[in-house]
């Protein structure tokens, strides 16, 4: 398979703009141009902000300040408010209107400081810069001499995500001219859905120059107003996708407009069942495969099974039919046979597959919490089986039973590297390790291979030679990360390695909190907040954030608060002690001449947007247009209307049913795991099926909330409190384990225990607890009570994908 | 006049942005809600013992700041007076100078408006963001509504445009304090006092 990374900064000048014409309407008020700095204003005054926080909605902040300080945040106050012509105001969730007390937190990073006690033991003093940079220039220069480059890794990070300008782009430019760094592909979030749909479809959309195209993603949510039939799988958009322009907001108007009936196959009855109502069909976690074989059991044996276009369109099917029906194994896949591993009463399963056979134009869809399991792969192609069985993959109100999307902005984001060329060649791309492993390529890398571990190398012959890692992880620098001790599975054993001085010899972090994994650091680097900072953002609309397309320029609020700089700016420094100074900023390029060197380059892709200069851009606030149709709809179209002059990306060109991909991962399946090219449901350890775990009865899944979409906002004392921490508890497991609403109890697995509140809910399906992930590791004793989810989940891979596997968990549950 | 409240729980998602909005706007330390909303939740989901699930569940939120009733609870309370209802506009307010902080208000309030700043022994709550109104703008939860759940405005005109229903679970009869409020019921909405579901998020409100 192509090797692909996924970062925006591969992005790209490339993507040269698809859009034409211009309609701004909404951006009817350009101010005078300065063709100045922005700079804080002196007084009273107002600036723009974002919330950049990793949920991918990059929502527009107006902040008013007076007289340095940040007095509020107030929303965009838009004349107009008009969904239905793209021109509505985009109204920050409950995160972005905290924001300013994530900038005044009793967590802010204030100035430079070195450990002086046990990794995580958030000890340290302060020190001053020279000193700081000067240490981390002399343990790379180390790392380098001694080990060579593949020892330095940066994980995945969220704490920019939705920058362009910020500490991840700085870090990147920095370490790949240094000499480079071992580096990452896929990530935490959805690479089990990813790989899946990939080995179905193929990657649909080229991945030049467009790193969110090859998400899969889907049909616009708009295109609902053509459905007769809406299926979630675990898609919860009310949640995971709450404010601004977002998918919740346009799924509350599409069903609002088109009545159409909804299943929610979800273990919660979550928020976007609740408000946008329906039916709930509660589920167990992970049995999603299992539910589907059934529903594919009934559309095969009742007919409504297209055969002529499977026949035509797909490969493998006659092996699927044999699979599901029984004539391969003897088992026919029956509702009957489900029930009791889905928890779903067959004749509900035969509703829900009646009304897919029936209905004109269904659209099927998932969220990423139905692969976000140790079989998750198998789930999320078994659940994109669903539409391609009636022949529903393309066309209007359709969807092809992935995870929504529209067209989105063309990336641009330059700042990694000075041309595109550069950018394309960078050092740190040509060894990378799936983006959840980095524990295991801390304790034995040089033992990870491309078989065994998905290591992948640019160089083909190192491909072929099956070659290990040369080194294990030594060196980790964290941009803005919190992936090292908090959002990474097993975050007991991250500990336990992170303190082991034989494997780890330096943590640099460069972060504005002092966050669970901050407190591993060796030497800590404070940034400026984000209303502190200068960016180009703009919204990620292929990536299910509505049809909303927006942009919008950042200037600082304040000044730099404390001893706090931009990240550019610390990597410059750390630049100069390595000696390429002049390199890294080009000849002298500051953050502002990188920021409106980033906005040029914006510009050229997207001329539809108003302003010639950065500060001009800043001054119309957030522009906006239609997003359009995802061109991964307009692949498959093109391949139904013809499918032998546009065959997908797949090794037969055909949707694999049968995934050849798959077929060639056979051999990286590890004790339980199965890795089957068909999409069949399997008990993988921990699972509902698991009866080695009974000591552990309940599963534990956990979700993105609305309080945080990763951890970036665990410290916020208002969303703490209007937002409780809770697990959901059904009062059936409730009621065995001796626990009331609002006490706190222990959640024990086998990797860790935690303190959380109790919330006792009928929301819940029995034998089964949720907590939302992303609060902050802090441990007293043996128990975390921050209540950090990764404190129970696993750091084992999934089987395909090698990705985090964050709701498979068994667990029990008692009073603290 | 009379200003008031309109609360759609039909497509409010207990996000929250109305209650962190006003905690900015208003600086409110933790522990102050101006406004509060409560996930009401019944029903149930059970294992039928052969491993498979039936469920009746339903749940739904409510958005409550104060609801500046024609009949307010507070005032009579008030000690001193400093809880007034003002003739022009009908908001109920407080005369910080006369207030003595001795919370006989927020006992009275069946809604939990009025809110103690225990730091300066001053009780507060929301004033429909009088400052907001006077610049013509609506007060900072209605603006900040990712839904374009909740409105204000003269009650008359709002009651013309979205009915008079002022109640549903676990909310108090409207009978005792005549609140200017006005609901728009979710599709499983329970009628006051019903004991079909409760309120599973007290720490939150």
């Amino acid at each position: 398979m192509e090797r692909r990374t996924f970062l925006k900064f591969t992005a790209a000048a490339a993507a040269v703009a698809t859009v034409t014409g211009c309609d701004s309407s909404s951006a009817n008020n350009p101010l005078p141009t300065p063709d100045k700095p922005v700079l804080p204003p002196i007084g009273e005054g107002i600036t723009w902000g974002s919330c950049a926080t990793n949920c991918w909605q990059a929502c527009p902040l107006k902040v008013h300040s007076k007289d340095g300080v940040i007095t509020r945040i107030e929303t965009e106050g838009k004349a107009t408010d008009d969904w239905d012509n793209f021109d509505h105001e985009i109204r920050p969730c409950p995160r972005g209107r905290s924001m300013r007390q994530k900038v005044y937190n009793h967590d802010r990073l204030k100035y430079p400081m070195k450990r002086v006690g046990r990794r995580g033991s958030n000890e340290f003093v302060r020190i001053s810069w020279e000193e700081a940079v000067s240490s981390v220039a002399t343990a790379m220069q180390k790392t380098y001499a001694e080990y060579g480059k593949n020892a330095i890794f940066m994980p995945l990070g969220g704490g920019s995500h939705d920058l362009n300008t910020g500490v991840t782009q700085s870090s990147v430019r920095l370490l790949n001219m240094a000499g480079g760094c071992l580096f990452f592909h896929n990530d935490y979030s959805a690479s089990q859905y990813r790989e899946g749909s990939a080995g179905m479809y193929g990657y649909l959309a080229s991945n030049a120059g467009d790193t969110v195209g090859f998400w899969n993603t889907g049909s616009s949510l708009r295109s609902l107003e053509d459905s007769d039939l809406m299926q979630c799988f675990g898609y919860n958009p009310m949640e995971a996708r709450l404010g601004g322009a977002g998918s919740g907001y346009e799924y509350l108007n599409v069903k609002k407009k088109n009545n159409f009936k909804t299943y929610y196959i979800d273990p919660r009855f979550t928020d976007t069942a609740v408000t946008a109502t329906d039916e709930w069909v509660p589920i167990r976690p992970g049995t999603d495969a299992a539910l589907c074989e059934a529903i594919a059991y009934v559309l095969i044996e009742d007919g409504y099974a297209d055969i002529s276009f499977l026949e035509q369109y797909t490969y493998g099917y006659d092996k699927y039919e044999a699979y599901i029906t029984g004539a391969a194994d003897d088992i026919a896949k029956t509702p009957e046979r489900a029930e009791s591993i889905c928890g779903i009463p067959a004749e509900k399963i035969r509703e829900i597959a009646q009304a897919i056979g029936t209905a004109s134009a269904p659209f099927v869809t998932q969220g990423f919490g139905p692969q976000r399991q140790g079989n998750g792969e198998n789930n999320a192609r078994a659940v994109m089986m669903l539409p391609l069985l009636v022949g529903k993959i393309s066309g209007a109100g359709t969807n092809h039973g992935g995870t929504p999307g529209n067209d989105g902005l063309s990336h641009y984001a330059m700042m990694p590297a000075d041309t595109l060329k550069d950018l394309m060649n960078m050092k740190i791309m040509d060894v990378t390790i799936p983006a959840a492993s980095h524990l295991d390529a801390i304790e034995f890398g040089t033992q990870m291979k491309p078989s065994t571990h998905d290591v992948r190398y640019s160089d083909p012959d190192l491909m072929a030679a099956d070659t290990p890692l040369e080194t294990n992880v030594r060196f980790l620098w964290l941009a803005s990360s919190n992936m090292l001790a908090n959002q990474n599975g097993d975050i007991n054993r991250a500990d336990r390695l992170l303190n082991d001085e034989n494997l780890i010899d330096f943590v640099v972090v460069v972060e504005q909190h002092m966050t669970a994994s901050a407190k591993y650091a060796d030497i800590i680097l404070p940034e400026v907040s984000w209303l502190e900072m200068y960016d180009v953002i703009q919204s990620y609309n292929k990536m299910d954030c509505g049809s909303l397309m927006y942009a919008y320029g950042i200037t600082p609020a304040v000044d730099p608060m404390f001893e706090c700089k931009p990240a550019y700016d610390i990597c410059h420094m750390i630049a100069n002690q390595l000696g390429i100074g002049s390199k890294f900023t080009n000849g002298g390029m500051t953050y502002l001449d990188q920021v409106r060197k980033v906005f040029s380059e914006f510009k050229k892709s997207n001329p539809w947007i108003q302003g010639d200069t950065f500060e001009e851009f800043v001054s119309y606030g957030p522009q906006r247009r239609p997003a359009g149709e995802h061109p991964n709809v307009g692949k498959i179209r093109d391949f139904i209307t013809n499918p032998i002059e546009n065959p997908l990306g797949t090794p037969s060109g055909k949707v694999e049913i049968y995934s050849q991909y798959f077929e060639s991962k056979q051999s990286q399946a590890e004790g339980t795991d199965e890795i089957n090219p068909l999409p069949v449901y399997f008990a993988c350890d921990e699972s509902y099926e698991d009866t080695t775990a009974s000591e552990f009865p309940l599963q534990c899944i956990n979700y993105h909330g609305k309080h945080s979409a990763h951890s970036i906002h665990a410290s916020t004392p208002w969303l703490n409190e209007v937002l409780e921490h809770h697990l959901w508890l059904n009062p059936i497991d409730a009621g065995a384990a001796g626990v009331i609403n609002g006490q706190k109890v222990i959640v024990e697995s086998r990797r860790g225990k935690l303190e959380i509140t109790a919330r006792i809910t009928p929301r819940i399906v029995p034998g089964v607890v949720a907590m939302p992930q992303g609060q902050w590791r802090r441990m007293k004793g043996d128990i975390d009570v921050g209540g950090c989810a990764n404190t129970l989940t696993d750091s084992k891979p999934s089987p395909v994908a090698k990705s985090f596997r964050s709701n498979t968990n068994r667990v029990r549950v008692y009073s603290a | 006049m009379q200003l008031g409240f309109y609360v759609d729980t039909a497509i409010c998602s207990g996000c929250k942005a109305c209650m962190v909005s006003c905690k900015d706007k208003n600086d409110l330390n933790v522990g102050r809600n101006f406004r509060r909303v409560y996930e009401y939740a019944g029903g149930s989901c059970t294992d039928n013992g052969n491993g498979v699930f039936s469920q009746s569940v339903f749940a739904y939120y409510t958005s409550i700041s104060c609801n500046h009733c024609d009949s307010p609870a507070c005032t009579k309370a008030c000690p001193t007076g400093a809880m007034h209802k003002r003739i022009e506009d009908g908001l109920v307010m407080i005369h910080e100078e006369i207030c003595i902080g001795c919370s006989s208000c927020a006992q009275a309030c069946p809604y939990d408006a009025p809110q103690l700043d225990e730091a300066r022994g001053k009780m507060t709550k929301c004033d429909g963001c009088i400052d907001r109104l006077n610049a013509g703008k609506q007060p900072m939860c209605v603006d900040s509504c990712i839904h374009r759940a909740l409105d204000f405005g003269p009650i008359d005109e709002l009651r013309a445009k979205y009915g008079d229903t002022a109640e549903i679970a676990p909310l108090p009869s409207a009978s005792i304090t005549k609140p200017n409020l006005i609901i728009r019921v979710h599709p499983d909405g329970q009628p006051v006092g019903s004991g079909a579901g409760s309120v599973v998020n007290p720490n939150e409100v």
